[in-house]
């Protein structure tokens, strides 16, 4: 029985109105690679980032080697031997492997850094790993697979007894992950590591896994030892046997159609999408995160150019430039990035639920009083809390956040409404609420776009949904026929994919 | 629909409660001037508070305060506009070249204010266009606008007593006010005017925005260029009013008199609560930053500070502002989002 | 690449003109560029950290002050020889001392280098004019000018040499130093650089103090070389040095160039600067060329850096 490195009990942590971790316990033993699996918003990512620094004020108790700590700050946390690796944050990028490798703990010959010295112990280290990775170049120039190793080497040079590694296979392609694997292997077969690994590709577990825990809902479902499990245990355990509700709305009449898409393709991230969207329904395109799928709002909102593929609005073609165009004609676009792309934080409610407004319209003038007035209405209507509609809208918590950025295209009047992500980091509560204002808008006769990687959202919210895969569209789904674990395996691939490209 | 009554029934109750963290983050402006005046009186013995000083402290606060109105609307874009002192110097150079030419005080004014308008037109296009951060391209522009003053315009030392006359006779004589209340008339004129400009119109609403998020205000359908354009182009405008003030004010003057704009323009804005990474703060502020770096010069002045250690002290004082407001908001907003977030967390229990 | 760019420079100038670079002229350039370049390495050390110091110019000035105020304060008490080694000392502390007051913003105060050196540009600003209310004060002591002015083999200015010293001697500490290796580390990554256990705070402080300290040398050296303590004589120079130090290769972002090239990228400026008479434009129009090369200059290495990550 191999030693207790990492013990976390009860660990709870919550943001303004939703509890993103509930009394989770957990346990990394030495030698092992233990996986952590569950879905989007199930709380894994806000577990490691608890265990490496980035949230100090959780509740609950971590020891690490039988001995109490408090995890304060992620320099502490790497002080401890605890480290996250993430090549982007860990990396400078006009610095050489063997440099970032040896950043802050050079090796000296009197006051020179002694290159030769850290050359060898470097290239000894990645050399088990990979001998073709160059390290006297900027890391800039090597690919995503290679700055991972040499992120690796690094925590390896400082004895990090815990690593952990979130979503590190998301950017690779298949060779690229099979060098990885080995490396992660090669690192378990020292014996003195632990390594926590988080995947949404639940075949890579039984590849590289020792033990899985899953995560549902800020809980901990289970910790299970691999050779228990198969691949259906695992995805029953994720999803378990909550009856999938479906949302109900009054059949709404098919109006006309608002958008169609034909044969949009984006080079590396789309092949020939084929979408419409009619007046009165919501349509949802399901797939994997980081699918690629955001590429096709972007196409309709104007972000990117439209290279092949044609998009028609309200039957006529739509040639838009930016966001502004879009706006105008009647289009709104709920961002991934709420927080960079949806909101202005230091503005108030009020100033932000107009903005789209202001703009269409062109307005000169504004009345504070008609704003206020127009705001008050929605924050009613959608159940925004705010203590006010001059608060600043950093204060609010995420789902009412996204809330006003749903005001803000009520507001603006738009007859397409598309929506990436629209519930990611909401409460439960708040998501039904955007649900059921969805519903309302639909049944008014606008046409909504779910784009999430979210299938419970899908099969909640659609009455048509499109599944994608590797950039395609594999299958169009309609009314009886949406079903969670059917799309589930249709969006779930063996993890690699050739249209996913690679580096920065 | 009852919780949803109570929330808004709360936040009326919330809004009247009297929040001291708040009024010190919005008003730290107000607060400062009036501490500094209070200051000034004792530290000159009354003489601050004379009438006539009171006056000085205010024509001289006109001229700064019209280049600071621009330099708040650049800064609040999250830019800033480091050629105002040479936007100034311009000015007075196109007017003494005016004034050479014999094209009379009419044609001064309108050359003077526009030269540097256009200048602002450039950088609002550089600015607009190019990835280029603000600062390289005013700096550049300040350095090929100053170029253009000493080698193109070369003037001395002017006199421009024709302004003052024709300012005096024409413009004035119509009003019932004295004569010398004309740069404060024109500096409190435009300041209301942009204050208004900036709560009540789109434009303003806009470059809240682009200085908030300027990603989210694009996703918005906000038109980034055209504000950045002219908001650049009003920053120039307002110098060469400035500068037109200033030569008023004075009668004679020369283009070299502009270098301290610049440092007390962004000194002025950011006491007035403008933050330098844009979004938030305005007009008013900078109206009172304004007053507090009048202030605080003729007070120097009158205590006999020599003109270099005042410079100093501005210095210094510049950076220890700029920190400690900094520091003043930050703790205001987390005391603010605790608050809520206790609120809301209670809210969330009560189901 | 830059070096391609000179030569072509050079021989463009010989065909245009005759006699251009006659040994004096070299000297000449060499001279006035040469105690620019020293406010150019301090420059670039602050750029290569990510941040910017629009103090060097009258940190500069300053101490070309100090130099004239020491001559006349100990003219009677000490002897010449130790009144140089005097201003020598004064001078660089001045310059440490904006420094200091700089890299103190800038790191423990978080303020952006920009905002906190434009503080430090009017604080050096009144210093230096406080002194001698901003009159040209001739310096007193012939000897110290007139070695300032000793041309090794009637080419090579001693500034010059002093600079080449300082030169390599700071390039070896960016290359092979572990401080020098953590200024290019937070200029990439600040964060990267902080996570790695580096005292980033300790590291910037001391590349706006060294920053102070060049500027000082360079205000010294052009005393001697004008045979005046000038207050005005800095303004205008920190905006000569960034834009040096961006046709050098130093990245307005931190992280990228080398000091070398930003040598080369002063020589090279401080002959377009003299050439300019030459073609017969008014030399007030040297300061609109220089921002001219700037603004052209900036675009490049931006439009560069758009396109290197569009082909990513």
């Amino acid at each position: 029985m191999n030693e207790i490195l990492l013990r976390a009990e009860n660990i709870t942590k919550s943001f303004p109105g939703v509890r993103a971790l509930d009394s989770v316990n957990f346990e990394l033993r030495k030698g092992e690679l233990h996986c952590l699996v569950g879905e989007n918003g199930a709380g894994k990512t806000t577990f490691v980032k608890v265990i490496y620094g980035a949230y100090p004020d959780y509740d609950g108790e971590i020891f690490l080697n039988g001995d109490k700590i408090r995890i304060t700050h992620p320099l502490q946390a790497r002080e401890l031997g605890i480290a996250a690796i993430q090549q982007h944050r860990d990396l400078v990028p006009h610095l050489s492997g063997e440099e970032n490798i040896f950043l802050g703990m050079e090796e000296t010959k009197g006051i020179f850094i002694d290159r030769r010295a850290q050359n060898e112990r470097a290239r000894k280290i990645v050399d088990r790993f990979d001998k073709s990775i160059g390290l006297q170049v900027p890391v800039k120039y090597l690919t995503v697979a290679e700055q991972e190793i040499v992120a690796i080497a690094k925590a390896l040079v400082r004895r990090h007894r815990i690593l952990i590694l979130d979503e590190a296979t998301a950017p690779l392609d298949r060779n690229e992950r099979k060098v990885l694997f080995d490396v992660l292997n090669e690192m378990k077969r020292e014996g003195d590591i632990g390594i926590i690994f988080i995947s949404h590709h639940i075949n890579e577990l039984f590849e590289i896994g020792d033990r899985v825990t899953v995560f549902k809902d800020g809980k901990l479902v289970a910790t299970k030892d691999i050779k228990e499990v198969n691949f259906d245990d695992v995805v029953q355990l994720m999803i378990g046997q909550k009856e999938r509700k479906r949302f109900t709305k009054k059949k709404a009449s098919l109006g006309e159609e608002i958008l169609k898409i034909t044969g949009l393709s984006v080079p590396g991230a789309l092949s020939d999408i084929d979408v419409s969207v009619r007046g009165g329904e919501i349509v949802g395109v399901a797939g994997r995160l980081g699918s690629n799928k955001e590429k096709i709002a972007e196409a309709v909102f104007g972000l990117v150019p439209i290279t092949k593929g044609r998009v028609f609005f309200n039957k006529k073609p739509l040639l838009v430039k930016r966001p502004e165009g879009a706006i105008r004609k009647g289009i709104g676009l709920l961002p991934i990035d709420r927080r960079e792309e949806g909101l202005i934080l230091c503005r108030s409610v009020a100033e932000n639920v107009v903005l789209a407004w202001l703009n269409k319209l062109m307005k000169r003038f504004l009345s504070v009083r008609l704003i206020n007035f127009m705001t008050r209405d929605y924050v009613g209507k959608l159940g925004i809390k705010t203590t006010s509609v001059n608060q600043r809208v950093e204060y609010l918590s995420g789902g009412n956040q996204q809330k006003v950025v749903m005001a803000k295209w009520l507001t603006a009047d738009a007859d397409l409404l598309i929506l990436l992500e629209p519930t990611e980091g909401i409460d439960v509560q708040t998501r039904w609420d955007i649900y059921r204002i969805l519903g309302e808008l639909a049944e008014s006769g606008k046409g909504i776009l779910v784009i999430s990687s979210d299938l419970e959202e899908i099969v909640a919210l659609s009455d048509r949904v499109y599944v994608m895969s590797d950039g395609r569209i594999v299958e169009e789904l309609k009314g009886d026929k949406i079903e969670y674990r059917h799309i589930f395996n249709k969006t779930i691939s063996d993890g690699t994919s050739g249209s996913e490209r690679r580096g920065a | 629909m009852a919780h949803i009554e109570t929330s808004a029934g709360a936040s009326r109750e919330k809004e009247r409660r009297f929040d001291i963290w708040d009024f010190i983050r919005s008003n730290n402006h107000l607060l400062t001037l009036i501490t500094l005046m209070l200051l000034a009186s004792l530290a000159t013995r009354g003489i601050f508070l004379r009438p006539s000083n009171l006056g000085s402290v205010f024509t001289r606060a006109a001229a700064l305060g019209m280049i600071a109105i621009g330099q708040t609307l650049v800064i609040l874009t999250s830019g800033i506009d480091l050629s105002v002192a040479a936007n100034v110097g311009v000015c007075i150079g196109m007017m003494f070249f005016i004034q050479k030419q014999g094209l009379g005080p009419a044609n001064m004014i309108v050359v003077g204010a526009l030269t540097p308008a256009f200048v602002g037109l450039i950088n609002g296009l550089f600015c607009a266009f190019t990835a280029v951060p603000p600062f390289i391209i005013t700096l550049g522009m300040s350095m090929i606008v100053w170029a253009f003053i000493l080698g193109g315009i070369q003037p001395g030392a002017t006199v421009f007593e024709d302004l003052q006359i024709f300012i005096n006779t024409k413009v004035m004589a119509s009003l019932p006010v004295h004569e010398l209340i004309f740069p404060i008339l024109v500096w409190v004129t435009c300041s209301l005017f942009w204050i208004l400009m900036l709560r009540y119109s789109r434009f303003g609403h806009n470059i809240f925005a682009i200085g908030g998020k300027e990603k989210a205000a694009f996703y918005g359908g906000v038109n980034i260029q055209r504000v950045k354009i002219l908001v650049y182009t009003v920053s120039g405008l307002f110098a060469g009013m400035g500068a037109v003030l200033y030569a008023y004010k004075l009668g004679g003057t020369n283009p070299v008199a502009g270098k301290d704009f610049l440092l007390e323009s962004i000194a002025a804005t950011v006491i007035g609560g403008t933050a330098l990474t844009g979004g938030e703060g305005g007009v008013l502020g900078t109206f009172v930053g304004t007053l507090v770096m009048a202030t605080l010069v003729n007070t120097m002045n009158i205590l006999g500070v020599h003109f270099s250690i005042q410079r100093v002290i501005l210095g210094a004082i510049f950076i220890v502002f700029v920190f400690s407001l900094n520091k003043i908001r930050q703790f205001a907003i987390q005391k603010q989002y605790s608050r809520s977030t206790a609120g809301l967390l209670a809210g969330n229990r009560e189901k | 690449m830059l070096i391609v760019v000179y030569i072509a420079l050079a021989i463009f100038i010989t065909i245009y003109t005759d006699g251009f670079f006659s040994a004096f002229n070299i000297g000449a350039i060499l001279g006035l560029g040469s105690i620019m370049g020293f406010l150019v390495l301090g420059e670039s050390l602050v750029m290569l950290t990510g941040g910017i110091d629009l103090s060097v110019g009258y940190c500069a000035a300053f101490s070309s002050v100090i130099t004239a105020w020491t001559m006349i304060a100990f003219k009677d008490l000490l002897p010449p020889s130790l009144i140089v080694a005097l201003l020598i000392v004064l001078g660089i502390m001045g310059g440490a001392f904006i420094g200091l007051i700089n890299g103190l913003s800038v790191a423990k105060l978080k303020i952006p280098p920009l905002i906190a050196t434009l503080g430090g540009y009017g604080i050096a600003y009144g210093l230096a004019e406080f002194v001698f209310a901003g009159i040209p004060t001739r310096l007193e002591i012939e000897s110290f000018s007139a070695a300032v002015r000793v041309k090794v083999f009637h080419i090579f200015p001693i500034s010059s040499i002093l600079l080449a010293a300082c030169a390599v001697v700071l390039s070896l500490v960016l290359w092979k130093v572990k401080f020098g290796r953590y200024v290019y580390a937070i200029g990439g990554s600040k964060s990267a650089a902080f996570l790695s256990g580096i005292k980033v705070d300790s590291v910037l402080i001391w590349c706006y103090v060294l920053s102070g300290i060049f500027a000082a040398i360079g205000g010294l050296l052009l005393a001697g070389w004008m045979r005046v303590g000038d207050a005005r004589a800095g303004g205008g120079y920190e905006f000569i040095a960034i834009t040096a130090a961006v046709m050098g290769g130093i990245s307005l972002f931190g992280g990228e160039g080398n000091v070398w090239d930003a040598v080369i990228g002063i020589m090279t400026l401080q002959t377009i600067r003299k050439i300019i008479p030459h073609l017969r434009i008014s030399t007030f129009f040297e300061d609109g060329i220089v921002g001219a090369i700037l603004l052209i200059a900036v675009l490049v290495s931006v439009v560069s850096v758009k396109r290197m990550r569009a082909a990513a």
